[in-house]
C-alpha cells in the first residue's frame, strides 16, 4: 500500500505500524513525533497502531532553538 | 497582596486593550497581579518580554546566563550593538524598566539546572520556555509538572517554528510528545543552528499572546495541540497531542 509521509508517497506492506514505517525509513524513533491526519500518535502505541492505504502521514522534529 | 485597583497612569496606558471586547479593567488587574518567569533571552524571549512588559504582566523574571553577541543581533532584537558584552538580563531589565516602569523585573543571570528550578518555579504563576536547548526543556518539563505550573513551550529550527501550552488543563506534556531528545544532535550550540530572524519573533509572540489569554482567561489555549508554522509555504497547522499512557 502506499502512505504519504511529509507529502511524499511511501510504499510500505499492507498493515504496517508506524514503528515499521520508521524501520523502513531507517528513521530513530527518539526526538520524533508522528502523526496520522490531525492527530499525533504517543510513541507507546507506535508498535501497534496500523496504517492505512493514502494515511498521510506527518514527522515531526524535535527541534532546540530558541 | 493583590492589587484590585488601576491608577490613572495606568487606565491611561493601557486603555486600546482595557476597551476589548470581554478584556475590560478586570483582564488588566489580572496582567498587574500576574508573575511570569521567561527562561532564556535570546530569539524567542526578546518578543514575548516587549510584549509582556506593554501589555502590563506585573512581575517578569528573566533567565539566561550569556552575554550579548554581535552574532545574536540580526534575530534577539531586544539588544543594540553597544550591549555587546553584557548580560543578556540585565540589558534586558533595563530596557523593559524603561518601556514600562510600573512592571517589575527580577534577573538571574544564571542556567537553569535540576537543582534551582524548584524554587524558582515555586515564585512564578507561568513559565515560558525561551531556551535553545534539549537538556533545559526536559528540567522545565519535571519542574513545572512537580510545581504544578502551566508552561508554554516553543522552538524553531531554519524556517519554521512549533508552539504548544503544556501542563494545562489537559495535562498534556512535553514528554507526551517527544518522550525522549534525539539520538544525535547535529550542533548542540543553538549560536549554529541557521534561523531566520523573523521565525522566533512570529513564534515568541505566539508565546506571549497564550501568556496573555492564560492570565487574563480570555480566548481558547493551545492546551493539547501543536502548532506548526513554516514560513516558506506560510503555513500553519494544529494537531492534537496524543497522551501517553
Amino acid at each position: 500500500m502506499k502512505v504519504y509521509v511529509n507529502d511524499e508517497s511511501i510504499t510500505l506492506a499492507d498493515a504496517s505500524t508506524i514503528s515499521q514505517l520508521l524501520k523502513q525509513l531507517n528513521t530513530s524513533p527518539k526526538g520524533i513525533a508522528i502523526a496520522i491526519g490531525p492527530n499525533i500518535i504517543p510513541s507507546n502505541l507506535w508498535n501497534e497502531y496500523k496504517l492505512e492505504a493514502d494515511d498521510e502521514v506527518l514527522l515531526i522534529r524535535a527541534t532546540q532553538g530558541g | 497582596m493583590a492589587i484590585t485597583k488601576l491608577n490613572h497612569e495606568e487606565l491611561n496606558r493601557y486603555q486600546r486593550q482595557i476597551i476589548l471586547p470581554d478584556f475590560g479593567e478586570e483582564a488588566q488587574i489580572k496582567l498587574k497581579n500576574a508573575s511570569v518567569l521567561v527562561i532564556g533571552a535570546g530569539g524567542l524571549a526578546s518578543p514575548i518580554l516587549k510584549y509582556l512588559c506593554s501589555t502590563g504582566v506585573g512581575r517578569i523574571g528573566l533567565m539566561d546566563g550569556d552575554v550579548v553577541e554581535v552574532s545574536n543581533l540580526q534575530r534577539q532584537i531586544m539588544y543594540d550593538e553597544s550591549d555587546a558584552g553584557q548580560y543578556k538580563v540585565e540589558v534586558s531589565a533595563r530596557k523593559l524598566k524603561e518601556q514600562n516602569p510600573n512592571i517589575a523585573v527580577d534577573c538571574f543571570n544564571f542556567r537553569l539546572t535540576r537543582d534551582n528550578a524548584a524554587d524558582l518555579f515555586e515564585k512564578y504563576d507561568l513559565i515560558i520556555d525561551a531556551c535553545d536547548n534539549f537538556e533545559t526543556r526536559y528540567i522545565i518539563c519535571h519542574a513545572a509538572q512537580k510545581a504544578a505550573k502551566a508552561w508554554i513551550y516553543a522552538s524553531v529550527f531554519e524556517y519554521g517554528g512549533q508552539v504548544s501550552v503544556f501542563n494545562h488543563i489537559t495535562q498534556t506534556q512535553y514528554s507526551d510528545l517527544y518522550p525522549e531528545a534525539p539520538d544525535q544532535i547535529p550542533l548542540t550550540d543553538g549560536e549554529k543552528i541557521g534561523v531566520l530572524p523573523v521565525v522566533p519573533g512570529l513564534i515568541g509572540l505566539i508565546q506571549a499572546s497564550e501568556a496573555i489569554k492564560i492570565i487574563t482567561g480570555i480566548g481558547q489555549i493551545l492546551d493539547g495541540e501543536l502548532l506548526l508554522y513554516n514560513a516558506l509555504d506560510l503555513s500553519c497547522r494544529k494537531l492534537k497531542i496524543g497522551k501517553q499512557d
